[in-house]
Formats: C-alpha cells, structure tokens, sequence
C-alpha cells in the first residue's frame, strides 16, 4: 500500500491541506510557550481539512479490489492465496490506509512547524495535557479517514466502478454535513466536523466519540469482508 | 479415496441459474499426465477448468485435488499454475514487476526463478513497457510465465495458445513438451486439434456440457 502512487498522493494531499489550514502569527519574534502545538491543532480542525478528509483519504486504497477484479488479475493472485488471507488483507489495507495517510501528512506538517516556530518559542515546559488532547484530535482525524476508505472499498466491491468507489464516500459524506446543517441540527453525532471539533458532549473524558467511531469503523468493516466475500465466490 | 488419481470429480455439475452448464459428470486424472480438452465455444471446458481450480463453486459433487477437496478443505489445489481467460495483469506496470508482486505472495520464489520463467516463455526480462502497452500475445506470454514460475504440479491452461504468433505458439508448445516431461499434470483446453494431438496423452471432448472421452 505504501509502495503505491496513491497513497504518497494522498500523504502530499493531506500535507497540503495541513499547510493552507495553518493560522501562521502575526509576530514571531517571541511566540508564546507551546504556539507550535497550538497553531497545530487549530490546522487539524479546519475547513479546509472538514472539506478534503473523504478526497485524500479514499485515493491510498479506493479501487483496489475494483482493479483486480476487473482486469483479471484477481485470477493470478487468489490462487497464491486463500480466500480469507486474500480478504484478511484488503480488509486491512481498506481499514487503515486513509488514516495512515492523514497520519503520515500530519507528521510531516507538525515536524515543519517545530522546525519553523519552536526556536521562536519562549522557553518553558509544553502542557502534556494539551498534547495528549492534539494527538486524539489527530487520531479522530485518522479514523474518520479510516472509514472514508473503508467506505470506498464497499461501494467500489458493490457497483464494480472505481468511480464510485472514490466518488461515493465523498457524496455520503457531504450528504451528511447538510443534512446536520440544514435539517438535522441536534443529531451532531452525524457530522463529520464534530468528529475533530468536539464541540458537544461526547461523554465525560470524549469517550463517546471514539466508541462511535469505532462502531461505524467496525460496522463498515464487518460489511465489507461480506461483499468481499460474495463477490470471491464466482471469480 | 483412489489413491493413484490426481484429480477426481465426483458427480460434478455446475448451473448458472436455471441453465445447466456441467451435466454431472465424473472424471478421474492421473499426476504427471497431459489432457486436453476439446470443445466447441460454451461448451462449458472453460466452467470445467474454473470448477477444478475452486474459481466457482460446483452446484452438486466434489472436485478433489491430491485428495483434498476444493471448497470444503481448501479453496485452491495447493501446487497450481493457471491461465484461464485472458490473463489479468495490473497493467501500470512492468511484466517482471507484475511476476515479482505475484512471487511476493508465495515468498519462495527469487529475482532469478522470475527471470528464467520469463525468458522461457521469450519475454525480454529487461523491458521496461508496462503491460498495458503489451500485445495480446505478449500479454499471452506473461500469463503463461506467471502459471509456472514457481514450478506448480499442476497446470490449468485454457486456451494458452491464443492471440500468439507462429513463433509463440512453437516456443510454449516445447515448453508444455519440457513440463510433460518433468511430468506436470497439464489440463489443457485448445480449440487447436494439432496442439492437443502433440501434447497430450489423453483428449477428452466437451458437448453440451457432457465429457466424453476420444483417446
């Protein structure tokens, strides 16, 4: 999967959309103690990045299945392979290749913003706490990433289409930022900026966003390995 | 179980819907042999061929293979080479590094054992086309290089000959002669009367779905 084209466009992508989100200070002579994860942490909730969290995350994976099923390779790899090590394995790649490359992105942004704007830094200790908080939000990020490309694997295994495998979760995701914003407003599970922002009670300490993203994580998965499965029993 | 028999089908039969493809049938192969399979188009060699190598599942009977059944104990026979159709290939890349990805799976296999299978089949292991810019019969060669790098026991070879010029089709038939005599079992489908008539030890024909056996 990291070997793949895209999945480095996707990690330059996401770096990108990173970038274009960093509120950069005014003044940079003396910045306050921990500006590095602050300004940091203001980019992992932009709207830029609400916008390109589904693009980036579906390109690592997307049509992976679609591709071999439909030029034939399939029939060259399965055999080396049995039915569940070959699903075991794009299960594994669908699962975690958005939130790998949202992952990698952000690492590569967070270490040029400590290259940038930690010497201008006034000396003092970073607030664990705050860390700690900054890489869940990062995580949710990757999560939420997770489930756009899971979401790609299932419509790519249902219509065949690696049109819909990459345009889908896109359309699924929109669709449920207007149907919070205009018609759902107190359902703010259903929005995907909620999921970085936390904005709502999600339980003491936030344990509830991670349960439900775990969930539809979860959920999606389950639903793929069964189309997967479907679809490998005539090749 | 017979105990001398490669490949046993047992009351096999395979519908597509209401449409029966594989009358049921029974057939008994022996390790080290070459069969052909000769047959009209939709006369169901290629379902046949897919029923052995567990690509479908069969509607009634079982297909063993070395004496594990397909489907139940494993979903492929264990030691198999295989060109069924035209051979898939991702098509973004070259054809050693399709074969290397290919050998990936199965970890045994070397940067040496891919070269030497692709020059076997007389692909140029340097070129750096992808295959999408392939020929059909160099994608033909391809297919039969991927089918028996590792050296399988048995090989499935549906049509193998197709989209391949004078000169493809004498160096894989001396191929298949070479792997004859390793004695592979070779199961071979050729609308060609002549490839069968040199290769094979036993021919059987397909009808409507129905085998019967010619030599």
């Amino acid at each position: 999967m990291i070997t793949g084209k895209t999945f480095w466009i996707a990690v330059i992508l996401s770096g990108i959309s990173l970038l274009l989100s960093i509120p950069w200070p005014k003044e940079w002579k003396s910045l306050d103690t921990g500006s590095t994860y602050k300004i940091f942490a203001e980019c992992l909730t932009s709207n830029i990045i609400i916008f390109m969290l589904p693009l980036a995350s579906v390109l690592p994976y997307g049509e992976g299945f679609v591709c071999e099923y439909q030029t034939g390779a399939l029939k060259t790899i399965i055999h080396r392979r049995s039915k569940k090590e070959y699903i075991k394995g794009k299960l594994t790649a669908a699962a975690f290749s958005g939130g790998i490359a949202w992952g990698f992105g952000c690492l590569m942004v967070f270490f040029l913003l400590f290259l940038l704007l930690f010497p201008f830094e006034i000396k003092g200790m970073w607030e664990v706490d705050e860390i700690s908080g900054i890489t869940l939000k990062m995580l949710r990020l990757c999560m939420a990433g997770n489930i756009c490309s899971v979401l790609s694997g299932i419509f790519g295994g249902i219509f065949l289409s690696g049109y819909m495998a990459y345009g889908m979760p896109f359309i699924i995701y929109y669709l449920l930022v207007i149907l919070h914003e205009r018609y759902l407003k107190q359902f703010y599970s259903i929005y995907p900026a909620e999921w970085l922002k936390l904005d709502r009670y999600w339980g003491a300490g936030a344990w509830g966003i991670w349960a439900f993203l775990l969930i539809v994580w979860i959920f999606l998965i389950i639903i793929y390995a069964m189309i997967l499965e479907l679809r490998l029993k005539e090749i | 179980m017979d105990e001398g028999k490669y490949i046993i089908l047992d009351q096999v039969s395979k519908k597509f819907g209401k449409e029966e493809i594989l009358k049921p049938l029974d057939l008994e192969l022996d390790k080290g042999k070459v069969y052909g399979i000769v047959g009209n188009n939709g006369s169901g060699k290629t379902v046949l061929m897919k029923c052995i190598c567990g690509f479908l599942p069969v509607t009634c009977g079982t297909v063993s293979v070395n004496g594990k059944k397909i489907g139940k104990d494993i979903d492929f026979p264990e030691s198999l080479g295989v060109i069924i159709e035209t051979p898939g290939f991702l098509n973004h890349l070259s054809g050693y590094k399709n074969l290397s990805i290919l050998a990936d799976l199965k970890h045994y296999l070397s940067k040496e054992d891919i070269l030497e299978a692709l020059n076997k089949v007389g692909l140029d292991p340097k070129m750096k086309k992808t295959v999408g810019k392939y020929s059909l019969g160099m994608r033909q060669r391809l297919g039969i290089a991927q089918a028996i790098m590792e050296d399988p026991e048995l090989l499935i070879l549906d049509e193998p000959f197709n989209g391949l010029d004078k000169n493809g089709v004498a160096d894989i038939r001396s191929l298949l002669l070479e792997l004859k005599q390793k004695k592979k079992t070779i199961l071979l489908a050729s609308h060609n009367r002549e490839d069968i008539q040199i290769l094979c030890d036993h021919v059987c024909e397909m009808d409507d779905g129905n085998l019967t056996w010619i030599r």
